[in-house]
């Protein structure tokens, strides 16, 4: 008694307040069909979950919020996995079953759940390619969202091209329905990033696997995402709605990181060109460069040879006029002699007593031939 | 139009240059007076010719250095 009076002691409301703490912490998946269903207006859903045997019936609450955007419209008979964890209402001491999600069962369900909302969206035209945004040239700006788990980041990552890129990655779970929070919350950060392009992908899965990707809430943020959206998300069969709706779709990350270099490439391309090009007018320049060079080289010598050549020429001639020149002649001691006025070349006709003139440089001497 | 006149009487210069010169060459019995006359007249055009070749030769070698320095830049 006296250790027992040493004990809490703890008034009701307070312990089921405990109690909640521990149970909020058993977080299960808990499958059941859907027995009584209720929608009140306050948007939150009352129902029971119950095993097929009927032996095992459980309350259940789904919040307002949680219920739009799990996707699954609940009717009675439907089997579906739930997840979440207990809660006792203090005011009553009812345990219910908080759901946070709730995921249809089968694949036959699933695919019924898919195709009648693949048809709506598409005839409100959300998926029409009218509405697809080009994704811009050379975009440096990517925001991604995926698992930092598994090779698919790295995938995509190692497939980007160096052209620069500045990745702002934000980490989600992408499997199964309990991603769907992950992924909205994800895209709702990016908005109001500095972007881009946004990239969302995930490794290739069940139609199962992929339901997050199948969220109507999912979709119209992605239609609405301000800047254009590439899906590289791997399926199998039904193309994911998110994908559908994506500005881009590719089948894997891989696909997506080379949709982001395509524009980069063919800019890297034409600088090549370019730079080809160029080297071509360089060369081009250079050779008429050359031209010029050999035909200047050219004129120089021919005129410098000709400038020779006269010179040479003059030379030559100055030297023959003074060798031609007669009164040269008289100043090296030659002089001319004439008789009557002519030349006297010979000795022959000349006798005695003839009159001869002989001309020197300085004047000329009349002289008488004795014999 | 100039220059290409004065390098006309260059060429011309040295033909009459010539011509004197072929003249001497024919000669069988030289006038002396005529051959003085000849003399001085080619004197004359060997200087003309001198200096204008001179002059050619200048404006040659400033083309020639405006041209080097043109490349150089």
């Amino acid at each position: 008694m006296e250790e027992g009076s040493n004990q809490k002691v703890f008034e009701v409301t307070e312990y089921i307040e405990l109690l909640n703490i521990f149970l909020q912490r058993e977080e299960v998946r808990l499958r059941g069909e859907v027995s009584e269903c209720k929608r009140y207006p306050s948007g939150h859903v009352y129902f029971s979950v119950k095993d097929k045997s009927g032996e095992g019936v459980l309350s259940c609450i789904m919040w307002s919020r949680n219920y739009e955007l799990c996707g699954v419209k609940l009717e009675v008979g439907m089997e579906v996995i739930l997840t979440g964890h207990p809660n006792i209402y203090p005011k009553t001491g009812r345990l219910s079953f908080v759901a946070g999600t709730a995921e249809l069962v089968g694949e036959g369900a699933l695919k019924k759940a898919y195709d009648d909302l693949k048809k709506k969206l598409e005839e409100e035209g959300l998926f029409a390619v009218e509405r697809k945004r080009p994704i811009p040239n050379l975009a440096l700006k990517i925001g991604v969202i995926t698992s930092r788990e598994g090779a698919v980041i790295h995938d995509f990552e190692n497939n980007l091209g160096k052209f620069g890129f500045k990745i702002l990655f934000v980490n989600s779970h992408v499997e199964g329905q309990a991603a769907t929070k992950d992924l909205l919350a994800a895209i709702r950060t990016m908005r109001s990033q500095d972007i881009e392009v946004l990239v969302i992908i995930r490794g290739g899965g069940s139609l199962e696997s992929l339901q997050a990707f199948n969220n109507e809430k999912l979709v119209r943020e992605i239609v609405d995402f301000p800047v254009p959206v590439i899906a590289g998300i791997g399926h199998d069969q039904d193309v994911p709605l998110m994908a559908l709706a994506a500005d881009h779709m590719t089948s894997t990350p891989t696909a997506a990181a080379n949709l982001l270099n395509k524009s980069w490439e063919e800019y890297r391309a034409k600088i090549s060109q370019f730079v080809y090009i160029l080297g071509n007018i360089e060369d081009r320049i250079n050779r008429i460069h050359n031209d010029i060079d050999t035909a200047w080289s050219s004129i120089v010598d021919h005129t410098e040879q000709a400038i020779k050549t006269f010179k040479e020429r003059i030379s030559l001639y100055e030297r023959s006029v003074r060798l031609n020149d007669p009164s040269r002649q008289l100043r090296l001691g030659y002089s001319i002699v004439r008789q009557g006025g002519k030349i006297v070349r010979s000795v022959h006709g000349i006798g005695a007593g003839d009159i001869l003139d002989t001309e020197l440089s300085d004047g000329t001497i009349r002289s008488k031939v004795e014999k | 139009m100039a220059a290409k006149k004065q390098q006309s009487e260059f060429k011309h210069h040295l033909e009459e240059i010539a011509d004197i010169l072929k003249w001497f060459d024919e000669q069988e019995e030289l006038d002396v007076e005529q051959a003085l006359e000849k003399i001085g007249k080619a004197s004359g055009l060997i200087k003309a010719s001198k200096k204008r070749l001179a002059e050619i030769e200048n404006e040659f070698k400033e083309i020639k250095k405006e041209v080097e320095s043109d490349k150089l830049l």
